[in-house]
C-alpha cells in the first residue's frame, strides 16, 4: 500500500538555523495522525514546506504517489493537500458564507452549488446563524473554524490542522473533534498539530514527536507519549541521553 | 438587479441635466469628472478589491490615446479599429507588468507601477519623430463625424464619458459578486489564505490588472477626443496616475460610488479653486492638497464612509433598502 503522503529526508534551512534537520515519514491513507514537539520543533515549517510555502532545501515531497515538487500551494490544495493556519485567516470584505464559498468555487463549483454546500458546512459546526455576517464582528474561534470550513470545501484527502483547536471554547472544541472523527469516517485523513494533548489523545491512533527538526519517534500515542526520548524533548537534554544530538544548536 | 436599476436612473437624470444645461464650460468640467471616474472605478477594480495600489495608471491612458491618434493620422486606420488596438496594447502592458511585479506586494508593487509608468512617458517624449514628442498631438476638425469619435458639441463627450462611468460601474459590481470577485477579495485579506483555499494568487491579480487597465484605456481613448490633443505630460503624467488613485481613496475604496464621489469632489474643488485663486500663484493647488488632507484625517476611509458615519448619527433615519456600499 502506497502512503498518502511520504516524506524522504527534507531539510529546510533559514540562513544558519536548520528549521528542518531530516525529517523522514509517512502517513497512510484514512485515519487521523497528532504531530507534536516543543516550540520551534519544526511543525510549522514542516507544514509549510508540505503545502509549498517553502522550497525545501532537499529532499522529497510525494503525495498520493506523485512528487509534488513543483506544484504551487493552490495547485496541492486542489489536488487535495490542504492546511489551516494558527492564526485566523478571515476574507474581511466577504460574509462568512461567501469566505467558506471560495474553496468550492476552486473545485470548479458554482456559486449556487458552493453556496449551498457552504450551508451545509456551517451547519455542521453551528455556525449557520453567522452565515451573513462580516467577519469583522465575529470572536477568533469562529475565524479559526471558518479557515476550517474554506479548504473543507475543497473535498481535501488530507488535512493539515496547525493549532486549530488552541483557542476554541470548550462547546466548539467537542463539536470540531465530533467533525474531525466523522470526516475521519468518510475518508479524510488529518494530520493534527496541538499542543493541547487531551485533543491528541482523544482523536490521534498514531501520534508523531517532533524535536530540532527531526522524528524523534512515532507510534500508538500512549507508548509514544511516555518515550523517554519525548520526555527529554519536552524537559530537557539531562534526562536521558542518546538523542540529543540534533537539539545542541536549536 | 436593483442598484443596476439604479445607476440607470441616475444615468438618465446626469444625461438630461447635460443635454438641458446652457452653459458648456460646466458640462466640460462635468465630463473631466466622469472621465476621471471612469478611471477610478477602472483602477478600483485591482486597488479597491485587491488592495494593490498602482501608481502608474495613466499609462493606460496614454498608450490606447497615442496608439489611436497615431494610427489615425499616420495610417489613416478607424479610430474604433486603432481604440481596439490601443486597448490590446494597454492590456498587453499591463500583463507583462503584472506577471512581472505583481509576486511583489505592498509598496514594491506601487513603486514598479510608478517606475513603469515613468519609462512610458520618456519613451514618448524620446521618440519624438514618431510622437512628436514633448509638443503633443492636436486632434482638430470642423465637423460632426461619429465613426471617427469626432464631435463639436461638448455634450456628446458628456454623454459618452457618463455612459462609459455607468457601463464600468455596473460592470465593478458584476466583478464583485463574481468568483473572480471572490478570488480577489480573499488575496486582499491574505494571499495565504487564499492560496491555502486553492486561488491561483499570481494569475488572478495578473487577470485583474488587466481588466483594469482595459477599462482604463477605453476611458483614455475617447478622453484625448474630447480634449482634442494629446498632451504626453498631462496623459502619462505621474500627476493623472496619483490623481487617479487619490479619487478612488479619498472617496472610499469599500463602496461602489466611492470613485464617483471623489472625482467629483475633485474637479469641482479643483474647479472652484482654480476660477477663484488659480491667479494667484498655487493658491488653488494648495486649497485642493488641504482639502484632500483634511477628508484623510477625518477619516482616512474616505468620503463614503463619513457620509455613512453621519447617516447613522441620524436618530430616527428612514430604512433604506438599497446598499451604495459594494460589500
Amino acid at each position: 500500500m502506497t502512503a498518502l503522503l511520504a516524506l524522504g529526508g527534507v531539510a529546510k534551512s533559514f540562513g544558519a538555523v536548520q528549521s528542518l534537520v531530516d525529517v523522514t515519514f509517512a502517513i497512510e491513507d484514512h485515519g487521523i495522525v497528532g504531530l507534536i514537539g516543543p516550540n520551534g520543533a519544526g511543525k510549522s515549517t514542516l507544514i509549510n514546506v508540505l503545502t509549498g510555502v517553502y522550497a525545501p532545501n532537499s529532499g522529497t515531497v510525494y503525495f498520493a504517489g506523485r512528487d509534488i515538487a513543483a506544484l504551487s500551494t493552490a495547485d496541492r490544495a486542489r489536488i487535495g493537500l490542504v492546511r489551516t493556519f494558527q492564526r485566523p485567516h478571515p476574507i474581511l470584505d466577504l460574509t462568512c458564507i461567501e469566505g467558506v464559498m471560495v474553496g468550492g468555487l476552486c473545485r470548479g463549483l458554482s456559486q449556487a452549488e458552493a453556496r449551498s454546500e457552504a450551508h451545509e458546512k456551517l451547519e455542521l459546526l453551528g455556525l449557520a446563524n453567522v452565515a451573513d455576517y462580516s467577519p469583522r464582528k465575529l470572536p477568533t474561534g469562529h475565524l479559526k473554524l471558518l479557515d476550517f470550513l474554506r479548504v473543507l470545501m475543497l473535498r481535501p484527502r488530507l488535512v493539515l490542522l496547525d493549532e486549530l483547536m488552541a483557542g476554541l471554547s470548550h462547546n466548539e472544541l467537542e463539536v470540531v473533534q465530533g467533525v474531525i472523527e466523522q470526516l475521519a469516517q468518510t475518508g479524510i485523513t488529518f494530520l493534527v498539530v496541538e499542543h493541547l494533548m487531551g485533543v491528541i489523545r482523544r482523536l490521534s491512533r498514531h501520534l508523531v514527536v517532533m524535536d530540532a527538526g527531526q522524528i524523534v519517534t512515532e507510534g500508538e500515542p500512549t507508548t509514544v507519549i511516555h518515550d523517554p526520548r519525548v520526555v527529554a524533548a519536552y524537559l530537557g537534554d539531562d534526562v536521558e541521553s542518546g538523542s540529543g544530538d540534533g537539539a545542541s544548536h536549536a | 438587479m436593483k442598484r443596476t436599476l439604479v445607476i440607470l436612473v441616475v444615468w438618465a437624470l446626469f444625461a438630461s441635466a447635460g443635454i438641458l444645461l446652457r452653459n458648456n464650460y460646466l458640462v466640460s468640467v462635468a465630463t473631466s469628472a466622469a472621465f476621471l471616474a471612469v478611471w477610478g472605478q477602472s483602477w478600483n477594480v485591482l486597488g479597491g478589491l485587491s488592495g494593490n495600489i498602482s501608481l502608474g495608471h495613466s499609462m493606460f491612458v496614454a498608450i490606447p490615446a497615442y496608439v489611436t491618434i497615431l494610427l489615425f493620422q499616420r495610417a489613416d486606420v478607424s479610430p474604433l479599429l486603432g481604440a481596439l488596438l490601443g486597448i490590446a496594447a494597454a492590456v498587453a502592458l499591463a500583463a507583462v507588468i503584472g506577471a512581472a511585479t505583481l509576486r511583489l506586494t505592498g509598496p514594491y508593487f506601487s513603486l514598479a507601477t510608478l517606475a513603469a509608468g515613468a519609462v512610458v512617458l520618456s519613451l514618448i517624449l524620446h521618440y519624438d519623430e514618431l510622437t512628436s514628442g514633448p509638443s503633443g498631438i492636436p486632434i482638430s476638425f470642423a465637423h460632426d463625424a461619429p465613426e471617427k469619435l469626432e464631435f463639436t458639441n461638448v455634450r456628446a463627450y458628456y454623454l459618452i464619458a457618463i455612459t462609459l462611468l455607468a457601463a464600468v460601474t455596473i460592470f465593478l459590481d458584476m466583478i464583485k459578486r463574481s468568483r473572480l470577485g471572490y478570488y480577489i477579495a480573499a488575496i486582499k485579506s491574505s494571499e495565504a489564505a487564499a492560496a491555502a483555499a486553492g486561488v491561483r494568487v499570481a494569475w488572478v491579480k495578473v487577470l485583474a490588472f488587466c481588466l483594469s487597465a482595459a477599462l482604463t484605456a477605453l476611458g483614455g481613448v475617447f478622453y484625448v477626443f474630447f480634449i482634442g490633443f494629446a498632451d504626453p505630460n498631462f496623459l502619462a503624467g505621474l500627476a493623472l496616475s496619483v490623481k487617479i488613485a487619490l479619487i478612488a481613496v479619498v472617496g472610499g475604496t469599500g463602496f461602489l460610488i466611492g470613485p464617483i464621489i471623489g472625482a467629483v469632489f475633485y474637479e469641482s474643488i479643483d474647479a472652484v479653486a482654480n476660477a477663484y485663486f488659480g491667479a494667484a500663484g498655487g493658491w488653488d493647488v494648495m486649497i485642493l492638497g488641504l482639502s484632500v488632507v483634511a477628508i484623510v484625517m477625518t477619516d482616512p476611509r474616505g468620503l463614503c464612509f463619513m457620509a455613512e458615519r453621519l447617516w447613522q448619527a441620524i436618530p430616527f433615519r428612514p430604512k433604506v433598502s438599497i446598499s451604495a456600499r459594494g460589500v
